[in-house]
């Protein structure tokens, strides 16, 4: 048999062909390796690198805001911002119907976000917690949620106009404005290496820079006086509906502001939804003629110059002529003061008196004690836009100009400057920076920066601010502002009742701004306040009857919340005893002539020109200072009774009124007097039940 | 010869458990972090909420739905403190 064999050079030639092949393809992956981790390790490397590696901004938490006593205004918290991701989203049309009324947005601009090409897109940053459960019961795919931090303000209103709000990523205005670099920090940096999901690798490699938190802002402001400031200005507002209302409340020792609110105002949470005119702070903005509160720095001047004399006589006729021009007093319609001394022409507030005065001044030295006293220039307040206002130059200060400045008229200032003027004088004749932030701290608690009370000039003598105070205590007592009176305390105090300026240039005939600027304790001044009324609707246009009984409800409330104790022993004198004057059947203008004179105060009940009824009656015996409610109306016999007006009463008063009147209440809700019925002015048997609904300030704005 | 071998593999297996529980606390640790910001965050909602429970406007209107009333000036007595010297 023939066997069958492969020769064998045939197989050792397959062998070496096989085994040159294999050399071959390992020589071939060797380079291959070779090509891979050496010659472009490099970019693979780089490239992994760009793929593992994840940048993200760590978010420096924005510092809060806190009233003097550290309570909070301003913070910040979480809230969900909605991203989609288009890719992902298959019906686009479907999804931006849905989510529309929800974010409050458009469906054609929803769409359009839904339909571009890039990865991820905000539809809306920001929205409010229920907003965004309804989007997660939706459930719809590719919208995502991720946290942003927000900011919200707790207390609503309260010191909004200061406080000024954020927009989306930083402060608008006020102090969120002007503090911006403070309150932000700075963000840090995290490298790391993530996952496919975007988890970071533990162990990976990472860099860290961590974010420089924000500061905090210690504010002067004593949220519970702001909050007794701002409430009995929204009662004002509700019962006398004048244009506005601005006040401070400073503590003049120091200049720090205790309370400073302009209405209307507005909600910072929602800022939107109100007039821009509505956030700027106005009590620091706004120019305005101060009329009588002005005479104050006439007064001072005069004092300190020597020219001023208690007890000197003065004749009142009702006007005088300056360089030919006749410049009225207020008392003009009645004949004038009369003879009267030159105390009394400041407590009559006679502006032919004030303008004697300013002309022994003489008038360039009275613009230099004007000026002195910080009128004309800004205050250097820590808070953004600051009025200067316009006084006479030199050039322009003609005798009729002296003669009007030195009564408040003819200038303009800001309430700012009225306050820091009179500051003056209460803190023994240093004119003071006022400032808002008190302190600034980081957020561990170290402070950063502290403000402390700022001296920028002396502007009048010790001597001389007594003798001021002094005046400025009668004025309460005796003078036009009684009804500032304080039982148990000694007040010091001057009230203005100062004609309107219109685009024109001409003074607005029936448009009064009311004023009333005080302090207390007169023996040591440690709170200030000035209110100013701008143009009631209602009522009657007298600072001594407006503004005069805003500054004793607060000024009391204040005093009490201070614990500044009544100034010496009152339990053992007894009250002075006055007989109530007969006022039924007079003029309103009588009532109040008779009633300042009997050193009785006035509450109005109702409208109209006749007095219907008084409470306490004729002859009745009454301390001092008692508060007579007169009722206005027109006719109704014994047994009815003229339901009167209520709104902007809290329950208490208007539970009282009507109690006097023989009425009774059903009142609902809380806060003040929105609504009645019956009516006011209609005529009800006594013991009829008057239905009254209350509201708080918060509620009622919302109504609007 | 075993012995080295058992001894090889007992270490390799200590080793291995090591970088395991290592890399679980790692995890834990990324956990309670995120954690620790959720808590943090909520912190801050709740004190936010507790000052807007504590506003002055509210308390006066709770206050009032209560039946509490603002004292009248009859009801206020003025206390005076005598120093007793030293």
């Amino acid at each position: 048999m023939k066997r069958n064999t492969v020769a064998s050079t045939t197989v050792r030639r397959r062998l070496i062909f096989l085994f040159g092949c294999a050399v071959l393809a390992v020589f071939a992956l060797t380079l291959r390796l070779f090509w891979i981790q050496v010659v472009i390790a490099g970019d693979l490397r780089a490239k992994a690198w760009d793929q593992l590696m994840r940048r993200e901004r760590v978010i420096a938490p924005r510092g809060d805001i806190f009233d003097r006593s550290g309570r909070l205004l301003a913070g910040s918290a979480s809230s969900v911002s909605v991203l989609a991701y288009p890719a992902q989203i298959t019906d686009k049309e479907e999804a931006a119907r849905l989510l529309a009324p929800i974010l409050a947005l458009d469906e054609a601009v929803l769409l359009e976000r839904l339909s571009r090409r890039t990865g991820g897109v905000y539809l809306r940053r920001k929205i409010s917690e229920e907003a965004a459960l309804e989007i997660r019961k939706l459930e719809l795919a590719g919208i995502r949620f991720t946290l942003e931090p927000k900011r919200y303000y707790p207390h609503n209103n309260l010191a909004s106009q200061l406080i000024g709000f954020m927009g989306l990523d930083d402060g608008r205005s006020g102090l969120e404005y002007k503090y911006e670099q403070e309150l932000r920090g700075r963000d840090g940096l995290i490298t790391f290496e993530s996952d496919g999901l975007g988890r970071q690798i533990p162990q990976g490699v990472q860099n860290y820079t961590p974010p420089l938190d924000g500061n905090d802002l210690f504010l002067t402001i004593d949220r519970n006086i702001q909050f007794i400031v701002e409430q009995e200005m929204e009662r004002t507002m509700l019962e006398l509906q004048p244009k506005g209302i601005n006040v401070i409340a400073l503590d003049p020792r120091s200049g720090e502001v205790l309370a400073i609110a302009g209405t209307p105002s507005f909600n910072p949470n929602n800022f939107a939804d109100y007039p821009e005119k509505n956030w700027r702070l106005s009590p620091i903005t706004d120019t305005f003629e101060p009329g009588s509160t002005f005479k104050l720095v006439t007064l001072a001047a005069a004092i300190e110059e020597g020219q001023f004399r208690a007890n000197e006589g003065f004749y009142c006729a009702g006007s005088t002529v300056v360089a030919g021009r006749i410049i009225g007093c207020w008392t003009r319609s009645r004949g004038g003061h009369g003879a009267i001394d030159f105390t009394e022409v400041v407590l009559g507030s006679c502006n032919p008196g004030f303008i004697t005065l300013g002309q022994r001044i003489t008038a360039p030295k009275l613009l230099q004690y004007i000026e002195a006293f910080g009128f004309g220039q800004r205050s250097g307040i820590d808070a953004i836009g600051e009025g200067v206002g316009i006084l006479f130059t030199p050039e322009q200060l003609g005798p009729v100009e002296a003669a009007t400045t030195t009564f408040g008229q003819g200038i303009s200032v800001t309430p700012l400057q009225q306050v820091m003027a009179v500051a003056a004088m209460a803190n023994g004749g240093y004119l003071m920076r006022p400032y808002v932030v008190r302190e600034i701290r980081d957020s561990q608690g170290a402070i950063v920066r502290k403000n402390e009370p700022q001296v920028v000039r002396r502007v009048v003598s010790g001597e001389t601010a007594r003798e001021v105070t002094r005046i400025m205590e009668l004025v309460v007592t005796e003078g036009s502002g009684i009804n500032a009176f304080i039982e148990g305390y000694r007040l010091a105090g001057k009230t203005g009742t100062a004609q309107k300026i219109g685009a024109d240039g001409r003074y607005i005939a029936g448009e009064y701004i009311l004023s009333f600027i005080g302090f207390a304790p007169a023996e040591d001044p440690q709170v200030l306040i000035y209110i100013a009324v701008d143009a009631p609707q209602v009522g009657v246009q007298w600072g001594s009857l407006v503004a005069a009984p805003m500054f004793k409800q607060m000024m009391e409330r204040i005093l009490a919340y201070l614990d500044i104790p009544p100034a010496g022993n009152t339990e053992n004198v007894p009250p002075k005893m006055v007989n109530v004057p007969d006022l039924v059947g007079l003029t309103v203008d009588e009532a109040s002539a008779l009633l300042d004179t009997a050193g009785l105060r006035i509450r109005f009940i109702g409208s109209g020109g006749e007095i219907l009824n008084q409470t306490p009656k004729a002859g009745a015996k009454v301390p001092l200072h008692t508060q007579i409610l007169i009722h206005l109306g027109g006719a109704g016999t014994q047994s009815e009774v003229l339901v009167p007006a209520l709104t902007g009463k809290t329950m208490r008063e208007a539970g009282e009124i009507l109690g006097w009147l023989g009425l009774r209440m059903n009142g609902s809700g809380s806060g003040m007097a929105v609504s009645q019925d019956p009516e006011p002015q209609s005529l009800v048997p006594k013991d009829t039940i008057i239905n009254v609904k209350f509201v708080t300030p918060g509620e009622r704005e919302e109504e609007r | 010869m075993i012995s080295f071998m058992l001894a090889f593999a007992l270490t390799a297996l200590a080793l291995v458990a090591h970088f395991t529980y290592l890399v679980e606390m790692n995890h834990r640790i990324g956990r309670s972090m995120e954690e620790l910001h959720a808590l943090q965050d909520e912190g801050k909602h709740l004190k936010l909420e507790m000052a807007s429970l504590q506003s002055p406007e509210r308390l006066e209107k709770v206050a009032l739905e209560m039946g509490l009333k603002y004292p009248g000036q009859e009801q206020m007595v003025i206390l005076t403190a005598v120093a007793t010297g030293n």
